[in-house]
């Protein structure tokens, strides 16, 4: 990389810092620190939301996976289109409503609807294990690139100094900072992916042109389902289009609103910018592919290598300055959202669960930030080889869990705590078993995480009426 | 059948269909696990909702997504438009741009009312 990349890298991570010296000016308690005192605007919840909830995978894995499969890649992102809404409409109404009860997390809305602590225990239980999973893999990218961007010989140099700045952030600024934090990446994800998207249009030749070489020399690729079987296409409109309700790194950022009015808006700016960042997946998964089959290119050592190979060849100097920190942008602000609501799980969520509330929640909200982190940070040495299975199984497993619980428990009267509680427990077990132990049980392409989703809606709605039957027959 | 009672009806048949496709595999498990895999935004999208017909909208939405799902399965090796096979772009805005419109439309336009 050139000095250009590592100058742009180090420049974003003094402007994280600072931003993070601001806002611990503005965090006295635990509200600052775990809904940044319900002060974010229309735009901030638009872009911060986007932000958390793209990765890295969207930069890198994304137009790797569609160099390898073809379009069939897409259906991952096709949701995109309507999931905005989704969330508004079906949850994020709800929780901004209930965060005026003084409600502050995901398993603290469960709480409310489904009293007693068992539900908001499993819930919490499930997001510390789906965070560290998560995190842990959002470190190791961030090393990555720290040590090929920055240059990093010692990889865990690399680990420790993008882990610093993120706690540094984390830990002084709570929300507070994550929120202006994500609202900065947010804006630099979304003008690097248009950027990149109309650069490998030029570089291709053109929309028709690159089309047009892709189908005299790989139509397969250009088929609806690229080279993918269709349940797997199917398998992924349907986890990333409907899991979306139960990720908690997004649901939380409605309890920030200030506005409850702006949730209804809130789709054109989240669902706006999520579709300008996802330009990036298109550009770069259809430019290098074409470029390769028409030996314009060298073929790729790896298809996850699109992404670097375009950003070495194509984007040089200052461009690609950008692109690295939009990609690091990406990584840190989902690893900052995980934090945060780690911590909420871990300080405030589990005690009360059982019954035993912190005294004094925010010092141990701080506490439990690093402590999350450094968890993240051992399983991400330990099982390094482990920790991309486990990270993406995180994705299906928190849909799984939290999504039929949360959609139809927040509008159902009928539900009960035992249902939300075995779909809970439905969603991680089944997710946990199909990915890791019964996979050949399943349909050649299926995915764990559809079934376990559609498991744990089955189990929801089952389990409420059963309930309600014998209810009725007493 | 009021609109959040067909929802629920909805979603747990999608869910079993889902599942079917998942763990039984063959093209007509597949084609019912696609329809499942378009029907479950809508299904949720109505459970909000309290008339006793389901909002224009949300009915569009279903059948964008059935229509574009149903594309996919039985609609390749098509003539190709600017190098896409027709099939992808049919199924690319059925799928993609005209739920983002119909959503637009019904949540932010019309705050979600039918």
């Amino acid at each position: 990389m050139d000095g250009s990349s590592a100058l742009a890298a180090v420049a974003y991570l003094a402007v994280l810092m600072a931003i993070g010296v601001w806002a611990w000016r503005r965090t006295n308690n635990e509200r600052d620190f775990f809904i940044a005192g319900q002060r974010a605007g229309l735009w901030a919840t638009g872009l911060a939301t986007t932000a958390a909830s793209f990765s890295s995978f969207v930069f890198l894995g994304g137009p790797g996976l569609m160099s390898r499969a073809g379009l069939g890649a897409l259906f991952i992102i096709l949701p995109a289109g309507f999931t905005a809404g989704l969330l508004c409409r079906v949850v994020g109404g709800r929780l901004r409503q209930l965060s005026g009860a003084g409600v502050l997390t995901v398993p603290e809305a469960l709480d409310a609807r489904f009293p007693g602590g068992t539900v908001r225990g499993l819930a919490a239980a499930a997001i510390l294990l789906g965070v560290v999973a998560y995190l842990g893999l959002q470190l190791q990218g961030i090393a990555l690139l720290l040590r090929s961007v920055v240059g990093f010989a010692n990889p865990d140099l690399a680990l420790a100094v993008g882990l610093a700045v993120i706690l540094a952030y984390s830990v002084t600024g709570g929300m507070v900072a994550g929120l202006y934090t994500d609202v900065f990446q947010g804006g630099l994800m979304v003008v690097a992916a248009v950027a990149v998207f109309l650069r490998a249009l030029s570089v291709g030749g053109g929309w028709s042109r690159i089309t047009a070489d892709l189908a005299a020399h790989d139509p397969m690729f250009l088929e609806p389902t690229g080279k993918l079987p269709a349940v797997t296409v199917f398998g992924f409109f349907l986890v990333f289009g409907v899991g979306v309700l139960g990720q908690p790194h997004l649901l939380h950022k409605f309890f920030m609103i200030r506005d409850p009015r702006h949730v209804r808006y809130l789709p054109l700016i989240f669902g706006g910018s999520q579709v300008l960042c996802l330009s990036i997946w298109l550009g770069i998964g259809l430019t290098i592919p074409a470029l390769v089959a028409t030996g314009r290119l060298d073929a790729l050592a790896s298809p996850d290598h699109a992404t670097p190979v375009f950003l070495m060849e194509f984007l040089p100097g200052a461009a690609g300055g950008v692109l690295v920190a939009a990609i690091l942008a990406a990584s840190m602000s989902t690893a900052d959202s995980f934090l945060n609501i780690g911590a909420a799980a871990l300080a405030r969520d589990l005690p009360r669960a059982v019954g035993r509330p912190l005294r004094h929640e925010l010092r141990w909200a701080r506490a439990a930030v690093p402590a999350i982190a450094l968890v993240a940070l051992l399983f991400s040495r330990w099982y390094a080889d482990l920790i991309a299975l486990v990270g993406t199984f995180a994705f299906g497993a928190f849909a799984a869990a939290l999504t039929p619980a949360l959609a139809v428990g927040l509008w159902w009267e009928r539900v009960t705590a035992r249902a939300a509680a075995a779909s809970i427990v439905t969603g991680v077990v089944v997710a946990t078993l199909l990915e890791f132990f019964l996979r050949d049980a399943m349909a050649p392409g299926a995915l764990p995480a559809a079934a376990a989703l559609a498991a744990s809606f089955v189990v929801l709605l089952g389990v409420s009426w059963l309930s309600a039957a014998s209810r009725s027959a007493a | 059948m009021r609109t959040p009672a067909l929802a629920r009806y909805a979603l747990l048949g999608a869910g079993i269909a889902t599942l079917v496709a998942c763990f039984v595999g063959g093209a007509p498990a597949t084609f019912a696990g696609a329809l499942a895999a378009a029907l479950f935004p809508p299904a949720l999208m109505l459970l909000p909702d309290r008339d006793s017909r389901p909002p224009w909208w949300i009915v569009a939405m279903a059948a964008s997504l059935a229509a574009g799902m149903s594309v996919v399965m039985f609609w390749s090796g098509s003539v190709t438009v600017a190098g896409l096979p027709a099939a992808t772009w049919v199924s690319g805005l059925l799928l993609g741009a005209v739920p983002f419109v119909l959503v637009l439309y019904g949540v932010v336009l019309r705050g979600g009312r039918s």
